[in-house]
């Protein structure tokens, strides 16, 4: 008789994934040579199936398309800190991010160094996973240049694969969003198993209000001012796996017309997801953090701070030696700048950035934000004509490469007649013209104090 | 093939052109000629031009300066789309190498497909020898789950050493079982290879192949005879031939019919049967290890796959039929799936475990850790019920798990069910021991306000005293009655509409309206033009210009607003006639936008500056007396005859409020008809014995006169008659509220000596004629619009969505779930039609506006001015008329319950309320139990009694429905009533 397994032993290797290979878990090697070898970290869960679900439930979103959209990507990034792990992605569509983070005592095993690397979790190791059973182990090992993992008696290896530019820019999006959000409602065990309940199964393509009154959570279509507004919820029946385990739900968001990240509890985790608007709104397309990437900051603040987050972790006052001389905007317009470069995440529980080891420099900013690009070819051509400035308000006329626009700024309020405003209106941050004009304006102000040392690259003029 | 006047030391220039040729006059014949020719050493324009020509031609990019010859040549040589295709193809497979980026094009699948059939294709491939076929075909059908690629000729290309062995492909590939003409196909396939064989043209190794080839498809001969009938593709025969291939071929049932199990594969519904089959008789030839298949088809159910091929895997696991012992085998499997999503794989695996449970080799203490999920959630709960049995009979049997049963009995109470509670409430008190009032507490404290009184009682040993004291204490009976009517406050200073002061504000606020759906916007910017008229620059087309480009490339005139439509029209200097007809026809209301434009475009005519008389100051829609007096008087120094159309509206929109201000300034009217009108409109004059003053027509002809009159019959009706016209509606028995028509109510209400001819300048008459039409036209398109007209009395308005939501409630979704709420009015009263609708929606079919109305009427409750019995009434009334499902009521009692007060106690009432309209229906509703425990729990909790009425009515129910027994039971012992 022919055991299943038997017939596996066909040459077994997963077209993603290099060629299964047995990776010696069971002894633990030493610890120089697991540096040496760029291992990040080595060992088991304590969890293993809460373990194994979270990750499924993270690979899921992340092969989740919500719109009809551009082709799937597979690849968490998997970051080792000094005693935490951090796997996080976004769906394909780009309109929800994830990401998990595992504790310590979730964990048992060896943290060898810090660092990041994104691999695909392809189809055999999430059906290994998903069919994990409780009495079974999970072991995994992250290096540098791969994720291996023994589930059950099968081997697998994911290697890294290269980062997708659109996840990178999405990344810096959703760092400025997190460290923008409030805490509107923390939800109790009860509330949230009452929260999966209320879920709509089906695509809703109406905006949702979450209330909470007398100890239930409700949804509702009609706007309420202490509600917060959800929309396409059915983006988390996705998590609804993880239910069973979720002690608490914290709900965080802006304003009602912006996304709104969900923080669940599990045991010695923490899963947190982030929904933009709506369906049809990846992270790479926002912009919210632009405005803030309009400044002169001297390149050897972001350096220091960067030299600073890549040797803690995470940011903790004070990031500089030089900080007391900093104002409160220029604090701001460096952890952006970080933001933008994708190096550091925002972690809503600890309300604290943390460090993700990409390879990425203050030169990808322009590259990935072609609208500061486009801004600084309209700077450099002389297409702003007319720029009035009288107080706060500023009337300016751009010529863009059919009209000639009208930007009008008041205070923090800016407007522009471009395609682009039109549509989107201050919901996706400014436009093109608008950045232009801003940066213009600036250099027209005798009293902006700028340095005499290089600035950043972000600095357009 | 054709002659190509080509010699090998041909330019590139030339190649490039023939190559062209080749693929606009689709000479797929020549392709591989071609190639092997030119191939070595032009690899780099070649690919260039294929890269061009894939672009114009499939992917239809029409800038490329090539896409002209294209057009033109493929014109000439009447090409077929399809050929072309197969010409590219053919390139793609000949030119490109893993390293290129392959574009997804639809046909290349069935032209690798073609390989099979096509020996030219062939050896064109193993000249070629592409790299990258099996990624790119596993590409392709991951893409598109409705893309398939025959299993046989994967096979044909793996033997070919075109592919290597790759599971995920293979498993995608196996699960399409091809369709019945594939054996005409292989036939035609043999035919081929031996016609080749016969040529004798090919190189030695691949006759070597062809060969094997042809000795593999003789091994399965297959019918060919019934191919022209397409209706016998699924016949007996042919489900035989693939019955006898997979089961039979080594390759296919050893090594890739496994790998079903472990890649996600979409299997088509219409060969189920088929597939069942394949893996019995695999079963039966023991190729598959019985209980290693059926975990196999267990921990599936927990993969990310698609739903219907985790459901065909457990319709086999369930067409297996496992016995005991090897369930008990599966125990942590089809535990693992006590955690599923899915309410259906949950019952299957409870179905599956509990025969199992109460035999010694049952892991009774994991499968109890399992169960904390499924105890919670509100949609099993005839799962938990049953679960609450079978821990019944397990504590009865002393079980070792009795603190594990009795914390999930814990659980249990957060079910908002009377039975489950009752049930766990029994099974705590019955077998809780000291050792357990710690857990029980801890938990408790949870659960505790969700519980039902009667629970709540009996568990309170366990529940922290602290915690109930204080809820009583901070939660005194709320008893539900209406509040009487407050006057509401309508010019808010932080409503306060800003004015625009110069014209690029104005420019964003036509960018901003474009995107609004709101008509006030467009009054607004109307407004502001004449405003700013003089400030505009000359030009004002190029002034505009980047905003009306944006304009006309999105959907900037929907077709339910006017005003975009006539402002479409004014700025593009088109006709309105079209506009006039369509719109003249639905009803005399529909006048007011035009004759609002009309004057819009006088003015601008005229460089006239004073704008409207009812452009709103205060948001949503109001006017401050003291602005509309103002505009009057400007009207009055510029000598400009008002447009009474625009009077009459805002009339309609100013309250009377902050009258301090405005009244001083009556004086400076010189129209005694204006100065008159304007005081009654302020309040400061009143009617006496319901008759206009006779000084108020005085010197006015007869049009005028009945102009004026319907200014009047505005303001009266927008402040005087609502008390009385919503007294009278209140007296109309809800159930014939729509067969109450507004003119009826109106007339009797009108002062019967006035009659008029013209009723232009009477809004709340044109309301009403609205009617018909309107209910014709979905006047949920137009009553965003409507309501701004007339926003102190919106009661006729009310009245047509009533209508119009009670004629198709399907039509109105969108419009409820968006609007209403604005629609609703902010002054603390509801009418009857407002609180009809809300019975409509309470009642609908989409639970978002089943969400809205809960909502709604709780908010309604919460500020006391719902008339509990209006609804109770009409709810039934409703669901009586169309046969609606009563549990949609009690779904939305139930969501009420959580959403206003618990010591309110307003639910009660609306059930009492409804109670004996239930009871005068023909016939008696289904599924009361559930609305009977309501009524049960709420009578407890507010220690209410039922009235003897009820009491029959109770009794009668019992005795008709042997269901409703224990329910009603409980009801009249809350009474000390035996219901025996």
């Amino acid at each position: 008789m022919l055991n299943l397994k038997e017939v596996n032993a066909y040459p077994r290797y997963f077209q993603y994934t290099a060629q299964s290979q047995h990776v010696n878990f069971s002894a633990l090697c030493h610890a120089k040579k697991h540096q040496q070898s760029g291992c990040f970290f080595d060992g088991q869960a304590r969890q293993p199936t809460l373990f194994a679900k979270a990750l499924v439930a993270l690979s899921q979103v992340i092969r989740a398309d919500f719109s009809p959209k551009p082709k799937p990507v597979y690849d968490p990034i998997v970051t080792v800190e000094q005693e935490n792990l951090r796997f996080e992605g976004f769906s394909s569509c780009n309109s929800m991010y994830i990401r998990l983070d595992v504790g310590k005592n979730a964990l048992m095993g060896h943290f060898f160094a810090q660092g990041s690397t994104h691999v695909n979790f392809n189809d055999p190791i999430l059906t290994a996973l998903s069919t994990l059973k409780k009495e079974q182990n999970l072991h995994f090992r992250i290096s540098h240049d791969a994720v291996h993992m023994q589930v059950n008696d099968t081997y697998f290896t994911e290697q890294k694969v290269k980062l997708s530019p659109r996840w990178v820019k999405a990344l810096t999006e959703v760092t400025y969003e997190l460290a923008q959000l409030d805490e509107k409602m923390h939800l109790n065990s009860v509330q949230s198993r009452q929260f999966w309940q209320i879920l709509p199964k089906k695509s809703e393509s109406k905006t949702l209000y979450l209330q909470q009154k007398f100890q239930h959570c409700q949804l509702s279509p009609i706007a309420h001012k202490e509600g917060v507004a959800l929309q396409a919820l059915e983006r988390l029946q996705l998590l609804q796996v993880l239910a069973p385990y979720i002690d608490q739900i914290k709900i965080y968001q802006k304003s009602q017309h912006g996304s709104c990240a969900l923080v669940f509890s599990l045991p010695n985790m923490q899963l947190t997801c982030l929904l933009s608007p709506s369906v049809t709104r990846g992270f790479s397309g926002e912009g919210q953090y632009l405005d803030d990437l309009l400044h002169d900051l001297p390149l050897d603040w972001v350096a220091q701070a960067l030299q600073h987050v890549q040797k803690n972790a995470i940011i903790k006052q004070p990031t500089l030696q030089t900080e007391s001389a900093m104002s409160e905007r220029q604090k701001q317009q460096l952890k952006t700048t970080l933001s933008a470069m994708g190096v550091v995440g925002f972690d809503l529980d600890q309300q604290d950035y943390f460090y993700r080891d990409l390879p990425m420099h203050l030169q990808h900013i322009l590259s990935l934000n072609p609208r500061l690009k486009h801004a600084q070819q309209l700077l450099d051509q002389q297409k702003i004509s007319s720029l009035i400035q009288q107080g706060q308000r500023i009337e300016a006329h751009v010529q863009g490469s059919e009209d000639r626009h009208t930007v009008l700024i008041q205070a923090s309020q800016a407007q522009c007649t471009c395609e682009w405003f039109q549509r989107h209106q201050h919901h996706r941050g400014f436009c093109q013209h608008i950045l232009a004009v801003k940066v213009a304006s600036r250099e027209q102000v005798p009293n902006v104090a700028h340095s005499t040392q290089d600035h950043s690259v972000i600095c357009l003029h | 093939m054709t002659d190509l006047k080509l010699v090998p030391t041909v330019e590139h220039k030339d190649l490039v052109q023939e190559m062209k040729h080749i693929i606009a006059q689709a000479r797929y014949q020549d392709v591989s000629w071609f190639l092997k020719k030119y191939k070595n050493g032009n690899i780099k324009p070649l690919k260039a031009t294929l890269k061009t020509a894939i672009s114009i031609i499939l992917h239809q990019r029409t800038q490329h300066t090539d896409a002209e010859f294209y057009r033109l040549a493929i014109l000439q040589s009447h090409s077929a789309y399809r050929e072309l295709s197969f010409t590219l193809d053919l390139f793609m497979l000949g030119l490109y190498q893993a390293s290129d980026h392959i574009p997804q094009a639809s046909s290349l699948l069935e032209s690798l497909d073609r390989a099979f059939v096509d020996p030219d294709v062939l050896t064109l491939l193993l000249w070629a020898q592409p790299d990258w076929l099996g990624t790119y075909i596993r590409q392709e059908l991951k893409r598109e789950t409705s893309h398939s690629f025959n299993y046989h000729c994967l096979r044909f290309l793996e033997d070919a050493k075109l592919i290597t062995f790759d599971a995920e492909l293979f498993a995608l590939s196996i699960a399409k079982i091809p369709e019945m003409q594939y054996s005409y196909r292989l036939e035609v396939q043999a035919q081929h290879i031996r016609l080749h064989l016969e040529d004798n043209k090919a190189t030695p190794e691949l006759l070597d192949r062809l060969r094997i080839q042809l000795q593999q498809y003789e091994k399965f001969p297959l019918t060919t005879g019934r191919l022209s009938h397409i209706h016998d593709m699924r016949d007996t025969i042919s489900i035989q031939q693939h019955l006898n291939f997979y089961t039979q071929d080594q390759i296919a049932c050893e090594r890739d019919l496994p790998l079903l199990l472990q890649y996600e594969s979409y299997i088509d519904k219409y060969w189920a049967h088929l597939w069942i089959e394949i893996f019995q008789q695999l079963l039966n030839q023991q190729i598959f290890q019985r209980l290693s298949f059926l975990q196999h088809c267990i921990d599936l159910q927990n993969s990310h796959w698609h739903k219907g091929v985790k459901a065909f895997f457990l319709n086999i696991f369930l067409q297996n039929q496992p016995n005991s012992t090897e369930l008990l085998q599966l125990q942590p499997a089809l535990f693992a799936l006590l955690h599923h999503a899915e309410k259906s794989v949950l019952q299957f695996a409870h179905n599956q475990i509990k025969p199992l449970i109460f035999l010694a080799e049952f892991q009774q203490s994991d499968w109890l850790s399992w169960l904390d999920a499924i105890m919670m959630r509100t949609d099993l709960k005839v799962l938990v019920k049953n679960l609450l049995i079978i821990f019944k009979q397990l504590l009865k049997q002393n079980s070792p798990q009795q603190s594990q049963i009795l914390a999930l009995c814990c659980d249990a109470l957060v079910q908002n069910d009377l039975n489950i509670q009752e049930r766990a409430t029994d099974l705590i008190v019955k077998y809780a021991k000291t050792e357990h009032d710690a857990m029980l507490t801890e938990k408790l404290a949870l659960y505790a306000p969700t519980l039902m009184v009667e629970y709540r009682q009996r568990l309170q040993p366990y529940l922290a005293t602290q915690l109930s004291n204080t809820t009583q204490e901070n939660n005194p009976l709320l008893h539900y009655v209406i509040q009487p009517h407050t006057k509401p406050c309508y010019l808010k200073a932080e409503q306060k509409i800003e004015w625009l002061k110069n014209p690029h504000e104005w420019l964003f606020l036509l960018q901003r309206y474009s995107q609004s759906h709101h008509s006030i916007d467009a009054e607004l910017f109307l407004a502001h033009w004449l405003q700013l008229q003089t400030q505009l620059p000359t030009d004002l087309q190029q002034f505009l210009q980047p905003v009306l480009k944006h304009l006309s490339d999105y959907s900037f005139i929907p077709q339910d607003d006017i005003f975009k439509q006539l402002l479409n029209c004014f700025i593009n200097q088109r006709s309105m006639n079209a506009l006039v007809r369509r719109y003249s026809s639905l009803g005399l209301l529909y006048h007011l936008p035009f004759a609002q434009f009309a004057q819009f475009t006088t003015q601008i005519n005229n460089q006239q500056t004073l704008g409207f008389l009812s452009t709103p100051t205060h948001a949503p829609c109001f006017i401050e007396p003291k602005i509309l007096l103002q505009r009057l008087l400007d009207y009055q120094t510029h000598q400009v005859d008002i447009d009474l159309s625009d009077f009459a509206i805002a009339l309609c929109r100013m309250p009377r409020e902050n009258l301090q201000d405005a009244l001083p300034l009556l004086t400076q009217l010189k129209s005694i008809h204006l100065r008159l009108l304007m005081q009654f409109a302020l309040g400061t004059i009143t009617l006496k014995d319901g008759q206009f003053p006779q000084a108020a027509f005085i010197g006015l002809d007869h049009s005028q006169i009945a102009l004026y009159q319907g200014l009047w019959m505005s303001v009266a009706h927008s402040h005087n008659f609502r008390s009385t016209l919503l007294h009278h509606l209140s007296t109309v028995p809800s159930q014939n509220l729509l067969n109450e028509t507004l003119s009826s109510v109106y007339a009797r209400l009108h002062p019967q000596h006035i009659r008029f001819r013209y009723v232009e300048t009477y809004v709340f008459e044109q309301i009403n004629t609205l009617g018909h039409s309107a209910l014709q036209h979905d006047f949920s398109l137009h009553a965003p619009w409507a309501y701004t007209l007339t926003p102190l009395n919106c009661i006729g308005q009310d009245a047509l969505l009533a209508h119009s939501f009670y004629a198709d409630p399907t039509r109105m979704i969108d419009f409820f779930a968006k609007h209403l709420a604005s629609l609703f009015p902010q002054n603390n009263t509801l009418n009857p039609y407002q609180t009809f609708i809300l019975a409509l929606g309470l009642l609908h079919q989409d639970k978002t506006v089943r969400l809205a109305s809960i909502q709604l009427v709780a908010d309604a409750i919460q500020q006391r001015f719902l008339n509990l019995q209006a609804l109770a009434e009409q709810c039934i009334h409703i669901l009586n008329a169309h046969s609606l499902p009563f549990s949609r009521l009690t779904d939305s009692l139930d969501q009420l319950k959580q959403q206003i007060q618990p010591n309110n106690d307003a639910l009660l009432h609306l059930i009492m309320y409804s109670l004996p309209c239930l009871a005068q229906l023909s016939e008696r509703p289904k599924q009361l139990k559930k609305y009977l425990e309501i009524y049960y729990e709420l009578l407890q909790h507010f220690q209410h009694a039922i009235e003897a009425s009820t009491h029959n009515i109770l009794q009668q129910w019992q005795a008709e429905s042997p269901s409703l027994n224990r329910i009603v039971q409980k009801i009249m012992a809350l009474q000390g009533v035996s219901s025996c």
